[in-house]
């Protein structure tokens, strides 16, 4: 039995609850855009945060492409030159699609995509099969030649150290046991790449470009 | 200390907002009958309660995306109580699997934050969601023209093509991911047909197309293959011809969806009685438990939306729209920061399935397209898709702490490189 007094009181909810819900959603909006903000901020402070390093171009010239360029490398992806490549080479003798990259433990694994013509360090990489990059490799493709620069604080052999040594050789895969302090520095091969670590004297490293004496590489780019 | 109470607060007026709307909601549930429902006013307690301590309590010891499960348990709220208003056996049921969709969202964000590998479950899954398919063309039996159904003892009815689609966001990530070829490809799309083919078998042709849409765009977003999208795209519009001209429901419903008044008291009357509650609800509505919501044929399911623009009003009904794109723009947001392309597209994957789902329910309640017959994600009574539709969200808050993690390493390095210069 519904009291007489229930259908006012109903009706009156109702702006109470459109008023609720109108809350909800302006704080929900209100909140994505701060996200945006912060993010746009990330990438003005840090514009190369979420990639390993730069393919630096030493030979090859196209419309879209000129020796010296830096293109960004993300951890994992496709390499060509199809504009939906993960690692974007526009030129003429480069294929749509490749090379397949993945970001590994022991380096940059590199994989021709079907038969196409490879090589690394001067060193044809044949089909179904693939080469690990490390810091300073060169990769030709056509007429296209590349450098791998990968970005300092790397924990994977090839990456250097902020003294300019390379770590190598490759350190060995750690057990997937997680100790409770420090759970990020035990995560799998791939995502602890993409992770640049405080170097080891505890002082942020300074991105500054690459010279004789310190062969780091650590530039940023620019968007 | 201001400074720090400033950034707390976003959370709290959210979450307040939405407590506040839980507790009033139950308790006018309550005042509905004499004596008062002693069991709405345990909800207004307790609905609140379990909002607060998820969304505020729990995210200090777990790692959980506040903005995604502050809106999810929104929208759970609005369902159990429109539900509790009209059929309160149904509702306690529904508030009942809404707390063990909490446990199923921890489950699948522990499984993305924990699996290192998906390579083997994949694999695993591929012919578990074709035999879980399978089961209601053997087993099932006819209801609503579609055979979607089967029941299972000691658990009840369920229905499996709701499990498959969590399997089907992670086959497709997984396969789709890193190297692009077409043999890498082939067992996520064989999974694909497998799965349409057994949802034709079960004439469940909204599930079929919510699959079919986020299969596609996954490729897309993949591969960038635009003119083998597009094919896919106009393949699609062939199957659904071919569907019309097949099946005698489809046609049905799209001669309903084009003119409802032809048959107005048989065919079209579902989709007349929706329309008319709209709009005898007006802009602010006609009050919680009054109106009229039982003339609308399948009010507690596929037809929720309408009784919510009856009982709140379309500005609410419109929040509610507003609300799943936040949660949309929210999980592309997350997808796009994703630094694998696995966890990636498992974030976009969800966030298309969720879109299509409540776009085709949405969009066909209120005639804008033929009505499918699926569930409107978080509202619609009925425990599998609760349960489906909050792993989806646990696999996408999953990959959101991931990302969670990286931002803030982007932020202290960012912070500590300012310092050093």
């Amino acid at each position: 039995m519904r009291p007489d007094w229930y259908e006012p009181l109903a009706v009156a909810g109702q702006y109470w609850f459109a008023l609720l819900a109108v809350i909800v959603v302006w704080r929900a909006f209100r909140w994505l855009r701060a996200d945006a903000r912060l993010r746009k901020k990330v990438l003005k402070e840090l514009p190369d945060a979420g990639y390993i390093g730069t393919l630096n171009v030493l030979a090859g010239e196209s419309r879209d492409l000129e020796p010296g360029e830096d293109i960004p490398l993300p951890p994992e992806g496709v390499l060509g030159s199809a504009a939906g490549c993960d690692a974007w080479v526009p030129h003429p003798t480069v294929s749509a699609r490749h090379a397949f990259f993945q970001w590994g433990p022991e380096g940059l694994r590199l994989r021709p995509c079907r038969d196409e013509p490879l090589a690394v360090d001067g060193r044809l990489i044949p089909a179904n099969s693939e080469a690990i990059l490390r810091h300073g490799a060169q990769i030709e493709m056509g007429a296209v030649v590349l450098q791998l620069r990968l970005f300092a604080g790397l924990d994977a052999a090839g990456a250097m150290t902020p003294d300019g040594e390379a770590l190598l050789p490759a350190k060995k895969r750690k057990p997937r046991r997680r100790k409770a302090k420090a759970p990020r520095q035990k995560q799998a091969p791939v995502s602890a790449g993409t992770k640049r670590q405080k170097p080891v004297n505890d002082k942020p490293q300074k991105r500054v470009p690459p010279t004789d004496d310190n062969p780091i590489y650590g530039k940023q780019r620019d968007r | 200390m201001a400074r720090r109470r400033r950034n707390k607060s976003p959370i709290r007026l959210l979450v307040g907002a939405i407590a506040l709307f839980e507790a009033s909601g139950f308790a006018l549930i309550a005042c509905q009958s004499q004596p008062i429902n002693q069991e709405a006013l345990i909800l207004a307690a307790a609905m609140p309660a379990l909002c607060w301590v998820s969304t505020l309590f729990f995210p200090r010891f777990f790692p959980v995306d506040r903005l995604l499960l502050a809106l999810t348990n929104f929208l759970c709220g609005v369902g159990i109580l429109i539900l509790y208003s009209m059929l309160p056996d149904r509702g306690m049921r529904q508030a009942q699997f809404y707390a063990l969709g909490l446990l199923v969202m921890m489950v699948c964000i522990l499984l993305v934050r924990w699996i290192r590998s998906w390579h083997a479950l994949c694999w695993l899954m591929i012919p578990a969601g074709i035999g879980l398919l399978l089961a209601p063309v053997l087993f099932g039996s006819w209801l609503n023209g579609a055979k979607n159904w089967v029941a299972v003892p000691w658990i009840g009815s369920f229905q499996p093509s709701e499990a498959v689609k969590l399997m089907l966001l992670v086959v497709l990530a997984h396969f789709l991911s890193a190297r692009r070829t077409l043999g890498r490809m082939l067992p996520a799309l064989l999974f694909v047909a497998g799965c349409l083919g057994m949802l034709l078998l079960q004439r469940d042709l909204g599930t079929a197309l919510m699959y079919y849409l986020t299969a596609l765009a996954m490729y897309f977003v993949s591969t960038s293959n635009l003119p083998l999208t597009m094919l896919g795209l106009g393949a699609g519009a062939g199957a659904a011809y071919g569907g019309y001209q097949l099946f005698g429901h489809v046609r049905v419903r799209v001669a309903m969806w084009r003119n409802p008044w032809s048959d107005a008291f048989d065919k079209g009357f579902q989709i007349i009685q929706a329309l008319m509650a709209i709009g005898s609800g007006g802009l602010f509505g006609l009050g919680l438990g009054l109106g009229q919501p039982r003339v609308i044929p399948a009010y507690y399911t596929d037809f929720v939306f309408a009784v919510i623009c009856e009982q709140f009003g379309i500005i609410f009904g419109l929040c509610i729209v507003l609300v799943y794109i936040a949660l949309m723009v929210r999980g592309f947001s997350v997808a796009l920061r994703a630094r694998q392309s696995f966890y990636a597209l498992l974030a976009f994957g969800c966030t298309v399935m969720l879109g299509t789902q409540t776009f085709v329910i949405v969009a066909g309640v209120i005639k804008m397209i033929p009505l499918t017959g699926i569930t409107m994600p978080f509202i619609s009574y009925g425990g599998t898709s609760l349960l489906s539709c909050m792993g989806l969200m646990g696999l996408l808050q999953g990959v959101s702490s991931r990302v969670k993690e990286d931002t803030e390493q982007d932020v202290a390095m960012a912070q500590a490189t300012e310092e050093a210069l």
